[in-house]
């Protein structure tokens, strides 16, 4: 009688004693231990939650995506690498949208992004100047394979920047004074795609202030395959420029644009600041529109849609003294998650000085690839916003019970929160739309871009659990009452660093544990098929959570 | 009252029934069995001896907490039963098989319905879980190759995926 003989499921308890580092290292022993921990669920949870401690997380929340072992291990090292000397004092989160290869992150800091094994970011901090170089830095820097150099000069202003991954392609977005380019460089060399660069596009009736916001986005593995890429520019308080990669040609669409999401190659949904001519407050805080662009036998198509016909400026009311509120049009924004497996668009606007009042808008990237789908003109499909796509689309019934779920939030008192319903109908080049509002207060945080990240995947039920017991050091776990939803909370507000990470693991409530915890990870892998069980997100740390009793006290 | 058990060596066993309660699968069979003696064709006797032992020192215990997942997973064992579980490996991995074959947890949970998968997670003071610590114990600390030395453990990968799964493990060693 030998350890290698003792059945699987035992081996796997064994090792489920192990901290998660000793875990990971047990996969050198043999194939047997190897083969055991990449099967197990419930031990590659444990390795994702120390490798998650490695990042330092103040006010974010984590995608839970399924990963395979070897990527998760490769995920530890680059956050390692990136931790220990990019910015060792900094603070940001990345996420994963995908399949595209492309992974953000997020921080204080300005905006930098990371393509497979590199990463690149232009500070852009100071309202005035804009930088002329670009930093790059590998993230792997043991591997042979040089993808970027480790600075790129340019001679434009960058306001923004992306990548399309599978083509090596650095994406520049240049603003000056009242135009807007994209350029194209190739990664490796810092040479201009042979595409060259979009045509410059004038705006004169907006004059685009240094400090205004212009980003661009663009469907990174579409960008040569398909040849209908659009790119949108869009810019705050300027209006929205759409251009086409193939033809050249650039939309513009009578509004102005806070953000925009490439649903599929060819449609694109703008989330719009809706200038209602009736609205006497300043330009920013305007009514909130969607705007559909669609690709119907080669033509660009659009039309924008107002959620809110009826009530006045659309954007945030209420709060307790509304006439000390002031409003910050810089707040003012979208957050979206673009790529269809996330499922979500999030657009959140808020931004009050004196009260934070936050709105949120949330619509399925599925649902509208289902409404897409649809060939059924004379099927009306409704989409849950909150349930996401794990219930079946054609089930979903008008009576608000799972669309409209009460305490969306669960918060407490009169920090009341209501729930959004986006009705999609019809087939899709005549997507109409039904809106209503969710509202919510009280969230503790200065509201940033690090909050719209924060925000973006938190608007679904939450679930009450069981507490954790006070002398628990877990910080995590499972909460699950009925077999459709579930969520991962974290119970510590502390920042976390790599050696108290260790002792992390997975929590799993009572409930949870009823309902098959580990069909609901196995689910929540295979995420393509229909699953009875998936999971959400993590509450961000140190979120006030509405006293549900999720947080330790 | 007691119960007769009769090992895979053909060993009788008689068992006081408050202590052969302890073990589930034992429990199952007493009320099918009748006055009959009960076969455990999986178990030798000097291993249920020692299981046995184990049952006797810990029939009176309370039955420990639920474990719901939601606590801390701790190695740690009692001075009595780190004497108890001090045997050798062949002895060990006995003791942790037919601890899970015999399904060594209290019975509340049984009844409670929780299913069995999670019974075996659910309570830590079995002679199973003591086991399976004490060998995630010896695990602890050491090196992949030290490991297989301890256990017995063949490297069957090729250099090769041995590099490759080193490559991958990085980020945990070299702190």
């Amino acid at each position: 009688m030998s350890l290698s003989q003792l059945p699987n499921e035992l081996l796997e308890y064994i090792l489920s004693f192990l901290p998660p580092l000793e875990i990971a290292k047990c996969r050198q022993v043999s194939h047997l231990f190897c083969g055991i921990i990449e099967a197990s669920v419930a031990l590659r949870i444990h390795i994702e939650l120390a490798i998650d401690g490695l990042v330092l997380r103040p006010q974010s929340e984590m995608n839970f995506l399924p990963q395979n072992l070897s990527v998760l291990l490769d995920k530890a090292k680059r956050l390692r690498y990136a931790r220990d000397t990019l910015q060792p004092e900094s603070m940001w989160t990345l996420q994963y949208p995908g399949d595209d290869g492309r992974y953000e992150a997020s921080s204080s800091l300005p905006r930098r992004r990371f393509t497979d094994g590199v990463f690149v970011w232009s500070d852009y901090g100071s309202n005035s100047e804009w930088p002329t170089t670009i930093r790059c830095e590998e993230l792997a820097p043991k591997s042979a394979q040089s993808m970027a150099p480790s600075s790129l000069e340019t001679s434009i202003t960058i306001r923004d920047l992306t990548f399309s991954a599978p083509d090596n392609l650095l994406v520049l977005l240049e603003v000056k004074e009242n135009m807007y380019r994209v350029y194209f460089k190739t990664l490796s060399t810092g040479e201009d795609h042979p595409k060259a660069s979009s045509p410059i596009v004038e705006d004169k009736a907006h004059v685009v202030l240094p400090n205004e916001t212009a980003s661009l986005h663009l469907r990174g593995k579409h960008l040569v395959q398909c040849g209908h890429l659009w790119i949108a520019l869009d810019c705050r308080m300027g209006s929205v420029r759409i251009w086409n990669w193939q033809t050249s040609e650039v939309m513009r669409p009578n509004a102005c644009c806070l953000d925009a999401a490439f649903i599929s190659d060819d449609l694109v949904l703008l989330f719009v600041d809706w200038e209602n001519p009736e609205d006497t407050r300043p330009s920013g805080i305007g009514s909130l529109g969607l705007a559909v662009f669609s690709l119907v036998n080669g033509q660009i198509t659009y039309r924008i849609e107002t959620p809110f016909p009826s009530l006045p400026c659309g954007v945030i009311f209420g709060g307790p003294q509304e006439s000390q509120m002031t409003p910050s049009p810089a707040k003012l924004g979208g957050m979206f998650a673009s790529d269809e497996s996330l499922s979500i668009i999030v657009i959140e606007t808020a931004g009050w000085d004196t009260w934070m009042d936050t709105m949120y808008f949330v619509l399925s990237c599925r649902a509208l690839q289902q409404a897409l789908d649809a060939t059924n003109g004379s099927q009306n499909k409704e989409y849950d916003i909150y349930g996401h796509n794990i219930v079946k689309w054609d089930t979903w019934g008008r009576d608000g019970t799972r669309i409209l779920p009460q305490n969306m939030f669960s918060h407490s008192g009169e920090r009341s929160v209501h729930g959004a319903r986006v009705a999609l109908r019809g087939p899709p080049d005549r997507i109409t739309t039904d809106w209503t509002t969710c509202r919510g207060f009280g969230y503790p945080q200065e509201v940033s871009s690090d909050v719209l990240t924060v925000l973006d995947f938190n608007p679904r039920p939450i679930i009450r659990g069981d507490p954790l017991p006070d002398d628990s050091d877990d910080w995590v776990y499972l909460s699950c009452d009925k077999p459709t939803t579930c969520t991962i909370f974290s119970v510590e507000s502390r920042l976390v660093d790599v050696e108290t990470a260790l002792p992390f693991r997975a929590m799993v409530s009572r409930k949870a544990w009823q309902a098959q915890y580990t069909q609901l990870y196995s689910t929540a892998i295979l995420r393509q098929q229909e699953t009875t069980f998936e999971i959400m997100s993590f509450l961000p740390v140190g979120v006030d959570d509405g006293g549900e009793g999720f947080c330790r006290a | 009252m007691s119960i007769t058990i009769v090992t895979s060596d053909n060993e009788q066993f008689c068992v006081e029934k408050l202590v052969a309660q302890r073990i589930a699968l034992i429990e199952d069979m007493v009320e099918n069995a009748g006055d009959r003696p009960i076969p455990l064709p999986n178990v030798t006797a000097s291993v249920l001896r020692k299981i046995l032992e184990y049952c006797e020192h810990h029939k009176n215990d309370p039955l420990p907490p639920y474990d719901d997942g939601s606590r801390s997973r701790t190695t740690h064992i009692s001075e009595w039963d780190q004497k108890f579980i001090t045997v050798d490996q062949e002895m060990l991995f006995e003791i942790i098989l037919a601890a899970n074959y015999l399904e060594m947890k209290p019975l509340l949970y049984v009844r409670l319905n929780v299913p069995r998968v999670q019974c075996l997670t659910a309570c830590n003071a079995v002679a199973g879980d003591i086991g399976c610590k004490t060998v995630a114990n010896m695990i602890k600390g050491k090196s992949p190759e030290e490991i297989r030395k301890l256990f017995n453990i063949v490297n069957n990968f090729t250099p090769e995926e041995e590099a490759q799964i080193r490559k991958e493990a990085e980020w945990a060693e070299d702190r």
